[in-house]
C-alpha cells in the first residue's frame, strides 16, 4: 500500500461515501444496517488498496462492486454490528431524510414487484444514477442482455402504472 | 409525468446530506483506514500481491526432518539452509461466479474461464524454472519495495524487516507471481481469477 494509493482511496471514499450510504439505505430495512454495511465496505476497500483502479470513474465502480458483495453477504448472514460504525449509526437514527413524494410509494411497489433480474437493474439506473452499461457491469451482465432486461422492465412498469403514467 | 421521472422520484428516502453527515462519513472512512492497517505479515503480502494461504515459515521444519513432497521446490538459502517452497493458486470464484477468494472482480466470468485461468496458472507454476530466478536482483527489488512500504507507515506501526531465508523466499516468490501475472495476461486471461498462496520451510 503506497501513500499515493492511500491518498487516492481517501479521495474516492470522500467522493462516493454519500452515494454508497444511499445505496445501502435503499436496500436494507434499517438505516442502522446501512451504517454497518458502509463501514464494512470501507474496511474491505482499505484492505484491498493495492487493487484500487487509477481513474475516479473506475474507483467509483470498484467501490460499488465491493458494496454489492457486502450487501449480498449481508442478505445471506445474520447482521453483524461493528463498533466502527457506531457514530454513523447514532447519527442516522436521528437525521432527517429526503422527502418521499406522494406517488412514490405506488411506483416503488411496482419496482419491487419486478422480477429479480429486472428489479436491481431498474434500481441501479433510476435510484442510484448508473448508466445501463455501468449497471450491467455491477450485475455481471453483458450490456446487451442488460438493455433487453431493462426494456422488458420498463414495459412491465408501464403496464403496472398505466393509470399513473401519462401516455 | 413520464416513466423516467416517476422511477427517479420513487427512490426510497435517504438521509439528508448535511455537514454533520459529511463529517461522520469522513470519520468512518478514517476509522476504517486505521482498522484495516496490517499488523503482521499482511503488509508483506500486500507487496507481493499474493494472498498467503498457508505459510509455514522459517523454522517450521518438522521434527523428523523435511520429507520431499510433490510440488515442493528445493532451494538453498545464502546462509546454507536447506529450504523448499510450494507455490499454488486457488480459484477466485465458485461455480456460481461468487467471489470466494481475493477481491471482487469487475465483470462476469464463466466457470470455463475460471477453470482455464486455474489450469493455466497451475501449469505455469509446475513448469516454472525456479533455478532461473536471479536471486540477488530479486532481493534488491524486494528490499526496495519493502523500504518504500516502511517509509509510508508511521514508525510505531512498521513491521520488522525480513531477514535471512524468510526474506529470500519472499523475494523469489515475488518474481514468480510477477511472471505468472504477465503470463496469464499474455494469454488473454484475467490474472485476478486466481489467488496465489505459498508455503515454505527451512531446516
Amino acid at each position: 500500500m503506497t501513500p499515493e494509493s492511500r491518498a487516492m482511496l481517501r479521495i474516492a471514499l470522500r467522493e462516493t461515501s454519500t452515494d454508497l450510504l444511499a445505496y445501502f439505505e435503499r436496500r436494507v430495512r434499517s438505516r442502522e444496517d446501512a451504517a454497518d454495511l458502509l463501514g464494512e465496505t470501507m474496511l474491505q476497500a482499505w484492505r484491498r488498496t493495492d487493487a484500487l483502479p487509477e481513474t475516479a470513474e473506475r474507483q467509483r465502480m470498484w467501490l460499488f462492486t465491493i458494496a454489492a458483495h457486502v450487501l449480498a453477504n449481508h442478505a445471506r448472514s445474520v447482521r453483524r454490528r461493528t463498533a466502527l460504525a457506531d457514530r454513523l449509526r447514532d447519527h442516522l437514527s436521528t437525521a432527517p431524510t429526503s422527502p418521499d413524494p406522494a406517488e412514490a410509494s405506488a411506483v416503488r411497489d411496482a419496482v419491487l414487484r419486478l422480477h429479480d433480474a429486472q428489479r436491481e437493474l431498474v434500481m441501479l439506473i433510476h435510484w442510484d444514477g448508473f448508466t445501463i452499461v455501468e449497471a450491467a457491469e455491477l450485475l455481471g451482465l453483458n450490456p446487451s442482455t442488460a438493455r433487453g432486461r431493462y426494456a422488458a422492465a420498463r414495459q412491465a412498469l408501464r403496464q403496472a402504472l398505466a393509470e399513473t403514467v401519462s401516455p | 409525468m413520464d416513466l423516467n421521472e416517476l422511477l427517479t422520484r420513487s427512490a426510497p428516502p435517504v438521509t439528508t446530506r448535511t455537514p454533520n453527515l459529511d463529517r461522520e462519513l469522513r470519520d468512518l472512512a478514517a476509522a476504517a483506514e486505521q482498522a484495516a492497517r496490517p499488523r503482521r505479515r499482511r503488509l508483506r503480502v500486500g507487496i507481493v500481491g499474493a494472498v498467503v494461504v498457508g505459510v509455514l515459515g522459517v523454522g517450521a521444519a518438522s521434527a523428523t526432518g523435511l520429507v520431499p513432497a510433490p510440488g515442493w521446490v528445493p532451494w538453498t538459502s545464502s546462509s546454507g539452509k536447506s529450504c523448499r517452497m510450494q507455490l499454488d493458486v486457488v480459484p477466485a470464484l465458485d461455480k456460481h461466479g461468487n467471489v470466494i477468494n481475493g477481491e471482487p472482480l469487475p465483470g462476469h466470468f464463466t466457470q470455463a474461464e475460471q477453470q482455464e485461468a486455474l489450469d493455466e496458472a497451475r501449469a505455469f507454476l509446475a513448469s516454472y524454472d525456479y533455478a532461473s530466478i536471479d536471486r540477488p536482483a530479486a532481493i534488491r527489488a524486494w528490499k526496495a519495495a519493502e523500504a518504500k512500504v516502511r517509509a509510508s507507515e508511521p514508525p510505531g506501526e512498521r513491521q520488522p524487516i525480513l531477514r535471512g531465508a524468510d526474506m529470500e523466499q519472499m523475494a523469489m516468490s515475488r518474481v514468480v507471481w510477477r511472471d505468472l501475472k504477465a503470463h496469464l495476461t499474455a494469454h488473454g486471461i484475467n490474472w485476478r481469477l486466481v489467488v496465489s498462496g505459498e508455503s515454505w520451510r527451512c531446516e
